[in-house]
């Protein structure tokens, strides 16, 4: 259950499907999260045929990747009320 | 389907549709990227490196410092992909930023005493373009004295009045203008001089030096 319902302030969200895939190198991915006075953070992703980590120069059939990403303010003061 | 998530616990379920359901205009993003539907037949990609921001920030003087953002790097992305259909959505919503900022300055009107915090700050930022000021204006008498002096030398050289001569440029520019309007009609000789001395160039006469 979504602990906090108000919207994010940043949010993406992104949905790639292929029929075919190849690395030719496992790419690297970073994500940082900022904020001040300080943040909450969420990220998730669902994979379909596709492993995590990825084996370079293997073809991937009917891949499919779902990524979400969010990021709000925390509002200390309001975090403070009862 | 493999399913990863972080965030403490607060990973968010909405059918990655990027589409929240809270209901309401205010709720709506006011920055909106969106690519309901890309289709590709093939793509190679080599990327190196590839890097995205997004952020928000919003200051309210000293008092209030607000920011909020994503920061996303890609290295090494060397792919091929086949019969590729992808969605994007990206939103920003400004409408927390903008209720934390009403309420500092709702708070800044009940209680007007708090800026009086801010002030030695102010007052010593405002200082700083004064003595700046000053000095440029400093710089700028020596350069408008040095600039007259080269246009009276150049003007007497012209006109031939040598009389400019025996008097320095830095002797002029504190000079008090006379009741007769002596100034003026410098000013005036000057221009003169200025005037002549750009008719004869074109013509070319004059014997080089």
């Amino acid at each position: 259950m979504d602990s906090n319902p108000a919207p994010a302030d940043i949010e993406f969200a992104a949905t790639v499907k292929a029929d075919q895939l190849r690395f030719r190198q496992e790419p690297t991915v970073e994500i940082h999260f900022s904020g001040t006075p300080d943040h909450q953070s969420a990220s998730s992703s669902r994979r379909a045929n596709l492993p995590d980590p990825v084996v370079e120069d293997v073809d991937y059939h009917d891949v499919r990747i779902d990524y979400l990403l969010t990021n709000r303010i925390r509002d200390a003061d309001k975090a403070n009320q009862p | 389907m493999a399913d990863t998530s972080n965030g403490g616990g607060t990973a968010e379920r909405h059918g990655y549709s990027g589409t929240h359901h809270h209901g309401g205009e205010a709720e709506e993003p006011d920055v909106l990227l969106d690519v309901p539907q890309l289709q590709v037949e093939e793509i190679s990609l080599d990327v190196e490196e590839l890097r995205a921001h997004v952020s928000v920030e919003a200051d309210v003087l000293n008092l209030l410092n607000l920011s909020i953002g994503v920061d996303a790097q890609l290295s090494g992305v060397h792919l091929e992909i086949k019969g590729v259909e992808a969605q994007v959505l990206l939103k920003v919503r400004l409408d927390k930023i903008a209720e934390i900022i009403d309420r500092v300055l709702t708070t800044i009107d009940h209680h007007p005493e708090i800026v009086g915090q801010i002030v030695p700050p102010l007052a010593a930022t405002a200082g700083q373009p004064g003595q700046a000021a000053r000095r440029a204006g400093t710089e700028l008498a020596d350069t408008a004295t040095s600039a007259v002096g080269d246009v009276e030398s150049s003007s007497a050289e012209v006109t031939g009045d040598t009389s400019s001569s025996e008097t320095t440029p830095g002797d002029q520019a504190v000079e008090a203008p006379e009741p007769d309007g002596s100034s003026a009609e410098a000013g005036q000789g000057r221009s003169r001089g200025l005037l002549r001395r750009r008719k004869q160039e074109p013509t070319g006469d004059d014997p080089p030096s």
